[in-house]
């Protein structure tokens, strides 16, 4: 039997903000895209998980889009930027994501992210996550008085 | 009520008086062959005989080629007191999992497992399976069924692992 291996958390946490990857064929809709590459770790209903660190989706993710470097942010993220999906799957599961969990805050006329965009974005990746996170919520507190800056 | 056992004393009386036994017997044995040849009614379920030979039953939930296994690593709930989707009771299901597909024979559908892991009792050291479909290598830890997912909970310990359905892997569901 081979012993099941004790990873440390923030490592998984870090590399997985969204434990993405599949790696078997990620035909389908946005929807069972996000069980099969986000829920284990963000829920079903994408409502995170407070203690070990897994931010919530609900309610949230729609205010990055108001903000410079925010929508960047989104599809920067580790399990976004480095899931198995092409890069028109990830920006349809982004999209479906945005209106499934955080309609409501969403800008008045949302920009919908497009492949072209997420195939971009996927060249530049982020160095320090969490460093990015920061000032992306420092940001928004600043500019549109939303306090998203307690991780998650 | 009285009319009634008079008409049947009445007309038992006249049997009896036109009647011999032997030719009675007889007539009530014909009676009884003849409904039996004629109208075999007697009701019995054929139900279960048909459904039996439509389903082929597949290997049950507490053996490693059960459908639902197809990529679990680790002690089989269902040897361990909990069920296929349920944790024994005394542990926690795990707070963080992973999500795969495995097919079912039956109708031949993709479903999506999630092979939550149960924590927080001493390993339940029955029914271990290590079933490896389309589970992929430690670099792609969020699909590598090596890893104790009970690494979120207030106890690490890893006991058992359940194999919930979570969707059907309908391409455009």
């Amino acid at each position: 039997m081979r012993e099941k291996l004790p990873l440390p958390l923030p490592l998984l946490l870090l590399t997985l903000a969204c434990p993405v990857v599949f790696a078997a064929q990620s035909v389908g809709s946005p929807r069972l895209n996000f069980v099969l590459h986000c829920a284990g770790c963000h829920a079903m209903d994408g409502s995170g998980n407070n203690a070990p660190g897994i931010p919530n989706l609900r309610g949230t993710i729609g205010n990055f889009l108001k903000v410079e470097g925010g929508r960047d942010y989104l599809a920067q993220v580790p399990g976004a930027s480095q899931s198995p999906l092409s890069d028109q799957e990830t920006a349809e599961l982004l999209n479906w994501m945005l209106r499934e969990f955080s309609a409501k805050e969403l800008p008045a006329t949302p920009k919908l992210y497009s492949a072209d965009e997420v195939r971009q974005l996927r060249r530049r990746p982020l160095a320090d996550v969490m460093k990015r996170r920061i000032e992306v919520t420092d940001k928004l507190l600043r500019e549109v008085g939303v306090d998203l800056r307690s991780y998650p | 009520m009285k009319w009634f056992d008079d008409f049947f004393e009445t007309k038992t009386r006249q049997v009896a008086q036109s009647m011999s036994r032997r030719n009675a017997l007889a007539r009530l044995g014909n009676l009884l062959v003849g409904t039996a040849l004629v109208l075999p009614v007697l009701p019995f379920d054929r139900v279960g005989s048909h459904a039996h030979a439509a389903t082929k039953k597949g290997p049950d939930d507490t053996s490693c080629d059960y459908w639902r296994y197809c990529a679990l690593d680790g002690f089989v709930c269902t040897c361990c007191g909990g069920t296929v989707s349920s944790c024994p009771p005394g542990t926690e299901v795990s707070k963080v999992t992973w999500v795969g597909t495995c097919r079912n024979p039956a109708n031949g559908k993709d479903y999506l497992i999630s092979y939550n892991d149960c924590c927080g009792a001493t390993m339940c050291g029955q029914c271990f399976c290590n079933k490896n479909e389309r589970e992929r290598p430690a670099y792609r830890m969020g699909v590598h069924n090596d890893i104790n997912w009970c690494m979120s909970n207030a106890s690490n310990t890893y006991h058992c692992t359940v194999a919930a359905i979570v969707g059907v892997g309908d391409p455009k569901g």
